[in-house]
């Protein structure tokens, strides 16, 4: 039986060219796990040299899988794994964006608002639905709700009356419950929060804030042009300051930030406000690049291009880091899933009733075709669609439909990212495939104690 | 007559630091044999009959892997690691040499049974391959690895949760008879050889008694009472002593032994006399059998005695914080609280 280095390896080069026990970080994408290895135990493993290493070494190295048998076609055996690890998921999520209202007109936002919200017909078939995917899913252990819209708390009435019903349904199955939301967050008012925080499990809100007051008040304004900024950030800090604020989870407000050619060079002004503040302990911080949504084509027009993007976000991560925010862990992980749309039991449904299985479809003219879109609730289910278009994502790459990543060693950690990005013709590898190695090194300065030599 | 009170008090003032692992998950202080060690100590022995330490290392971790899904209750991915072992022709090739061959199998087929008990409904299948791998185990001994001892008193436990699993109690009670008479006793009862011939330390038989003997209890208490069939297993396993005990066996462990059998014995209410309590109750009784006389204590309590919350939140405390039960099992000491 003979074996290869697996082709999932990310490697930096040398930590320390000028010493004589030169050390390099290995990275296994196909388990998610890095190590210090030595540059003669690395040459090693490049030559292939397996019978010289020590048994314990080598017996890491398999559960490590960095070395695989010849024979083995990685690239199908990920997806292999994939798969059946997603038909492992025993929870079921759900995402509902109870309406199509939001108070903003973020000029990259690819969404039509109206003024509809859910009405009780629909919330009732949502919870036929909830039990039915119950009943299939005997082994259930696990429910968790994401909160979207428009703007959620635009229904929050509805929200509550739902949230109820299935915290309720929960606990007479006896499954453990998980909510969290996405706000632009100029709703969310020190009592709603302590609603929705304290007695209907939210316990992560993700609140857009575009960098600096500047930037934003530019961008995320309200449809009449009024600015939010000042809002938004009042509500956090209000929020923060409560008592009960960390009363269920350390961190529960997570403050994201779209990045773009107009406000990268602010973010860490903005960091810094941050700081000023007293948020550093109390918010968790993320970096996005502004994308097209729909037909709205901001990531073309206004979107930095990958490379621009990861080397900043390196930066960004240091600076936060040094400033104290909660940036403990910037590797990706081994997920069997690429996103909620290969889990048959994830599901999207929106104020109308329509099942999706991603939430950037509601509200969104560009999926209004019948291959983005699972069915409706209000009609019957055999009337469903189990084969849209993003759901067979699996099947396509592994008829290597998508060359990129049947090529790429950043494969088993990504799985393609975003599949309705390679669908829409769009797609673009994420940040760490050009920021791999530095990750992999700011990771190892920031927890170096806990990193092995093999 | 001692009450539920006085029972409550005696636990409080035991001593506090009870350090060993209790519950089904228990594991075995043995320091240099866990799992992993005995497949660095059966691989060394290999060596000197074969090469092929790269290929056995590879589907050490298949089996690694497959042990975690199987745990995790990952069935699908389960399967998956489960085809790279079973019946796979490179593991059962017939040109390979013995030792090899039979190093490699003692790994596999015990996570393959794994797989077929976690499963939960092809009992007879790992009960077969748990025989299988005892074979692979007797080759290994009989051929100068005589550390696999260890790999054997473990499989024949594997054996006897497959067998109570399955229903098969009297093949349960066999394994679990076998296994603790050769662990206490200073014979080779129906092994090759005494144990103390492998064994390193006094500290290292005592983790595994009470690995064993909670793993048996606490199985076997799992048995649904209608049945019966549970304390009849353990009064079978546990009724007759070896002819004599091993130099390493401690005098507390002997004696909450005797205690456990004297509650076992009677099917009538327990008197819990101060001696009792002392062999049963002390820092070194396996958590599993002070579990046991706790459960048949509390039975016998008159409903009365179960209307003071204080005493109820500290018999609580001890069981989570000393013995470390699982929720599962503090639910089966349910009459506490339909008392009160």
């Amino acid at each position: 039986m003979k074996f290869k280095l697996s082709k999932y390896i990310a490697a930096t080069e040398p930590l320390n060219p000028e010493s004589r026990n030169k050390e390099r970080i290995l990275f296994s994408t196909r388990t998610g796990i890095s190590m210090l290895i030595s540059e003669s135990f690395y040459s090693t493993l490049q030559h292939g040299e397996f019978d010289k290493i020590d048994l314990p070494r080598l017996t890491k190295l398999m559960d490590y899988e960095l070395i695989v048998p010849e024979e083995t076609d990685e690239f199908q055996e990920i997806i292999a794994i994939n798969r059946l690890g997603v038909k492992d998921t025993r929870g079921i999520a759900m995402t509902i964006q109870a309406t199509a209202n939001c108070q903003l007109g973020c000029f990259y936002c690819g969404q039509s608002h109206t003024k509809h919200v859910m009405s009780e017909e629909i919330q009732e078939k949502l919870m036929d639905r909830l039990n039915y995917l119950l009943a299939e899913k005997k082994d259930a252990d696990g429910m968790s709700v994401t909160w979207y819209g428009g703007e959620p708390l635009m229904a929050y009435s509805t929200i509550l009356n739902l949230s109820n019903r299935i915290i309720a349904l929960a606990r007479e199955r006896k499954i453990p419950y998980s909510s969290n939301m996405i706000t632009n967050g100029l709703s969310l008012k020190k009592d709603i929060f302590r609603e929705l925080y304290l007695n209907h499990h939210v316990h992560r809100f993700q609140i857009t804030v575009d960098t600096t007051k500047e930037h934003h008040d530019k961008r995320r304004i309200t449809k009449g042009g009024t600015e939010t900024f000042d809002i938004i950030m009042n509500n956090i800090l209000e929020i923060t300051s409560e008592d009960y604020y960390t009363a269920k989870v350390k961190r529960p407000i997570f403050v994201r930030m779209n990045i773009d050619v107009t406000n990268y060079q602010d973010v860490t002004s903005f960091i810094d406000r941050l700081c000023d503040l007293g948020l550093k302990d109390k918010v968790d911080l993320g970096f996005s690049p502004l994308n097209n949504w729909g037909e709205k084509t901001a990531g073309d027009d206004v979107g930095l291009d990958v490379m621009t993007f990861a080397e900043w976000e390196i930066e960004w991560f240091m600076y936060a880091y040094k400033k104290g925010f909660n940036i403990d862990y910037i590797l990706p992980q081994r997920n069997f899933a690429t996103c909620m749309v290969v889990d048959e039991h994830s599901e999207v449904y929106d104020a109308y009733g329509n099942i999706t299985p991603c939430y950037e479809f509601p509200y969104t003219p560009k999926y209004n075709e019948e291959k983005y879109i699972i069915g409706n609730l209000l009609k019957e289910s055999d009337t469903y669609n189990h084969k849209t278009e993003v759901r067979g994502w699996y099947d396509d790459l592994s008829e290597y439909k998508v060359p990129k990543c049947s090529k790429c060693n950043l494969f088993p950690v990504c799985n393609g990212e975003c599949p309705k990005k390679w669908y829409n013709g769009e797609g673009e590898c994420p940040s760490m495939k050009a920021n791999m190695e530095d990750r992999l090194v700011l990771q190892y300065l920031m927890d170096k104690s806990n990193l092995k030599t093999l | 007559m001692i009450s539920l009170k006085d029972l409550v008090s005696y636990l409080d003032a035991a001593p506090a630091e009870h350090n060993e692992n209790a519950g089904t998950s228990a594991k075995p202080n043995t320091v240099e044999y866990d799992k992993g060690h005995i497949f660095y100590a059966v691989q060394e022995f290999a060596s000197d009959f074969c090469n092929e330490r790269v290929k056995h290392a590879y589907f050490y971790g298949m089996h690694q892997k497959l042990l975690r899904a199987c745990q995790n209750k990952d069935m699908n991915l389960a399967g998956y690691f489960l085809s790279k072992l079973e019946n796979n022709p490179v593991v059962k090739n017939e040109s390979e040499n013995l030792i090899s061959r039979n190093t490699l199998e003692s790994i596999i087929n015990p996570s393959v049974a794994y797989y077929y008990y976690a499963e939960g409904n092809n009992y007879q299948k790992a009960a077969d391959y748990l025989a299988l791998s005892l074979e692979n185990i007797d080759y290994l001994i009989d051929t100068g690895f005589r550390d696999g001892m260890y790999m054997k008193i473990e499989q024949y436990l594997n054996s006897f949760r497959v067998a109570v699993s399955a229903g098969n109690f009297e093949e349960a009670t066999s394994y679990a008879k076998d296994v603790m008479l050769y662990l206490l006793s200073s014979g080779r009862e129906k092994f090759q050889f005494p144990f103390s011939e492998v064994l390193r330390s006094a500290d290292q038989l005592k983790g595994i008694l009470d690995m064993y003997i909670n793993a048996i209890v606490f199985k076997t208490t799992g048995i649904p009472l209608l049945t019966g069939n549970g304390e009849e297993v353990l009064l079978t396993v546990f009724s007759d002593g070896p002819a004599s005990y091993g130099a390493y066996v401690g005098d507390e462990l002997k004696a909450a032994l005797a205690g456990f059998i004297s509650v076992l014995s009677n099917a009538g209410p327990v008197t819990a006399s101060e001696e009792l309590l002392a062999a049963v109750f002390s820092q070194k009784a396996p958590a599993s059998i002070q579990y046991f006389v706790l459960r048949r204590l509390i039975d016998s309590f008159p409903e009365e005695m179960f209307s003071d919350s204080t005493t109820l939140v500290k018999l609580e405390e001890y069981c989570r914080k000393v013995l470390h039960l699982t929720d599962r099992q503090m639910a089966r000491l349910l009459p506490v609280k339909q008392k009160a």
